[in-house]
């Protein structure tokens, strides 16, 4: 099968998988299909927040993978999550004393917010100074060092009630998103998805090496400064309105990698997309089968880790490079 | 095609001073000197990637550099890898036009890599894939064509094959060819002359005559056992 054709029907299958692992979701709980107002209030959000949010992860992986070189970066590997972490550890100690549950899980959505956007603003800047991949690579993982440390000295200092709070952000969920939000969510994802099938070719050619794109006539800090302001983009909007979300943007790009046969990413990223929006969407289907308060984060952990280690193990899959 | 008038080239300070030398349409150099002597340096002062840090370097036309070991990515055809490095003259989805396709088979074919086209460039050998990194260059229209160490990592059969393709592309298409490179012995009888870097920091060009390109070659090192035999 040619590539174009093979992509074509990858993508065509995936739709189809993840309409069918959608409506076997949607028709999970006591009240089955009977209940109009619980679908279109409860569920239907739930299923679309969990496709938008793996979808982001999903593209955020494929774009970090390609301009670090490295097969098991991610948003989180640059401090992304740990930055909103920290915005949401700070906005939840502020908030200890409010009693809306209401106020507070708008704040820490916020502060999540807030705290990805930081770091997104820090890394890029970094991003615009520091022209090696690899150097890029080590301040994001330092950045998420320096984050995680100051929250838990924050956790440390909270009492009970906010750390609860902050433990049911950090956990991750799917639920409670208003179709405002999920607007957020989807428009974040728009704009993200434009920014690397744009950027595609960039992408493409940085996996080579910095070397080779310049010589090629590609402007390599131009191509990282969008794939970055793409993914903190799309992960911001996430990590705020779920949690941090790990494992969708590392495993993804690699299973449409594969499914596709191709690491061009004008065929990559839209595959990613369906695989992501797969994976995300089976964790919710998990949560609701199990019938008991599942944190999203470990449901998608619990399915990524294998595959992350199929990958390591895998050795020819090591590496982008052979 | 590329003249060098009193060129100091490094990058805080100078590593190599008063250079002159000019290579002629058609003509293919090989460059050649110890480890860290500079070579990649001069290519890439050549190459305008490293700007001078004294004097002037003129080229004429189209230049393009292949540098040393590309990485095989996985997932990619020689054909998407090939395209890929007309990056300037892609559109946004990395489509060339028609004029392009057409070249980047000619070019394919002349390399005698046609075959390979639609075969994912991790399957290919180091001596097929170093002539699909040829053929970035010679597809984008160059008329100076900058290679740093084709040869690494080859074995003796692709090293030869490579160097004469270098030296057939230069003479044909009549386009200038320079390169880097540590196999001596196979690079001395693949080019025109030697650009060689002394171990006393003088840049020297030998003559097109075979005993003053191994003379220019000597001088590059310290180590006078260096023996070649015609």
């Amino acid at each position: 099968m040619k590539s174009r054709n093979r992509f074509t029907f990858i993508v065509a299958i995936g739709i189809i998988i993840l309409i069918v692992i959608g409506l076997i979701d949607i028709s999970i709980g006591e009240a089955g299909l009977a209940d109009t107002a619980v679908i279109l209030k409860l569920r239907l959000p739930r299923i679309l927040t969990a496709i938008l949010a793996g979808a982001a992860m999903a593209v955020s992986g494929a774009q970090m993978q390609s301009i670090f070189r490295n097969p098991l970066a991610d948003p989180h590997i640059m401090g992304i999550s740990a930055g909103s972490g920290l915005g949401a550890a700070i906005v939840t100690i502020s908030l200890a004393g409010i009693g809306s549950s209401a106020i507070s899980g708008i704040g820490i959505a916020s502060g999540a917010f807030l705290g990805a956007a930081l770091t997104s603003i820090l890394t890029i800047t970094a991003a615009s100074k520091i022209h090696n991949g690899n150097t890029l690579l080590i301040f994001g993982v330092m950045l998420g060092f320096i984050f995680s440390a100051i929250t838990s000295i924050i956790e440390y200092s909270s009492n009970q009630e906010s750390l609860k709070l902050f433990y049911s952000w950090s956990a991750g969920s799917f639920t409670g998103n208003s179709i405002s939000e999920i607007a957020i969510l989807a428009s974040a994802l728009i704009i993200g998805t434009l920014l690397a099938i744009a950027g595609s070719k960039g992408l493409d050619i940085i996996m080579f090496s910095d070397e080779y794109a310049i010589m090629s006539g590609a402007d390599v800090s131009k191509i990282r400064m969008s794939a970055m302001l793409s993914s903190c983009i799309m992960t911001g909007a996430v990590t705020a309105f779920c949690g941090p979300l790990g494992f969708v943007g590392i495993v993804s790009p690699h299973i449409a990698r594969k499914l596709i046969r191709s690491s061009a990413n004008l065929h990559v990223i839209p595959a990613s997309i369906i695989v992501g929006g797969c994976i995300s969407l089976f964790a919710d289907l998990i949560s609701q089968i199990a019938n008991i308060p599942l944190p999203v984060g470990s449901t998608i952990a619990l399915i990524g880790i294998p595959i992350i280690l199929t990958i390591l193990f895998k050795g020819k899959d090591n590496s982008f490079e052979k | 095609m590329i003249t060098a008038q009193d060129l100091s080239i490094g990058y805080d300070t100078p590593l190599l001073e008063h250079i002159d030398f000019d290579v002629e349409q058609g003509e293919c150099i090989m460059l050649c000197g110890a480890n860290g002597s500079g070579k990649s340096t001069i290519l890439k002062t050549i190459a305008g990637v490293c700007k001078p840090i004294k004097g002037n370097i003129f080229v004429q036309g189209e230049m393009a550099m292949v540098p040393t070991r590309i990485p095989k990515v996985k997932g990619f055809t020689l054909k998407d890898f090939v395209k890929m490095s007309c990056f300037a003259f892609s559109d946004w989805s990395g489509r060339i036009g028609p004029e392009f396709e057409k070249r980047m088979d000619n070019v394919l074919s002349t390399l005698n890599i046609d075959m390979l086209a639609d075969k994912d460039i991790s399957s290919l050998s180091d001596g097929e894939f170093q002539k699909g990194c040829i053929a970035t260059a010679l597809v984008r229209k160059a008329n100076v064509i900058i290679l740093d160490e084709p040869t690494a990592f080859l074995d003796i059969e692709n090293r030869v094959t490579i160097l004469e393709t270098l030296h057939k592309i230069a003479s044909d298409t009549g386009s200038a060819v320079i390169f880097s490179t540590h196999d001596l012995h196979e690079g001395i009888r693949s080019c025109d002359k030697v650009l060689s870097i002394g171990y006393d920091g003088k840049v020297r060009m030998s003559s097109e005559e075979m005993f003053d390109k191994i003379e220019t070659v000597k001088k590059g090192f310290k180590n006078k056992s260096i023996i070649f035999e015609d």
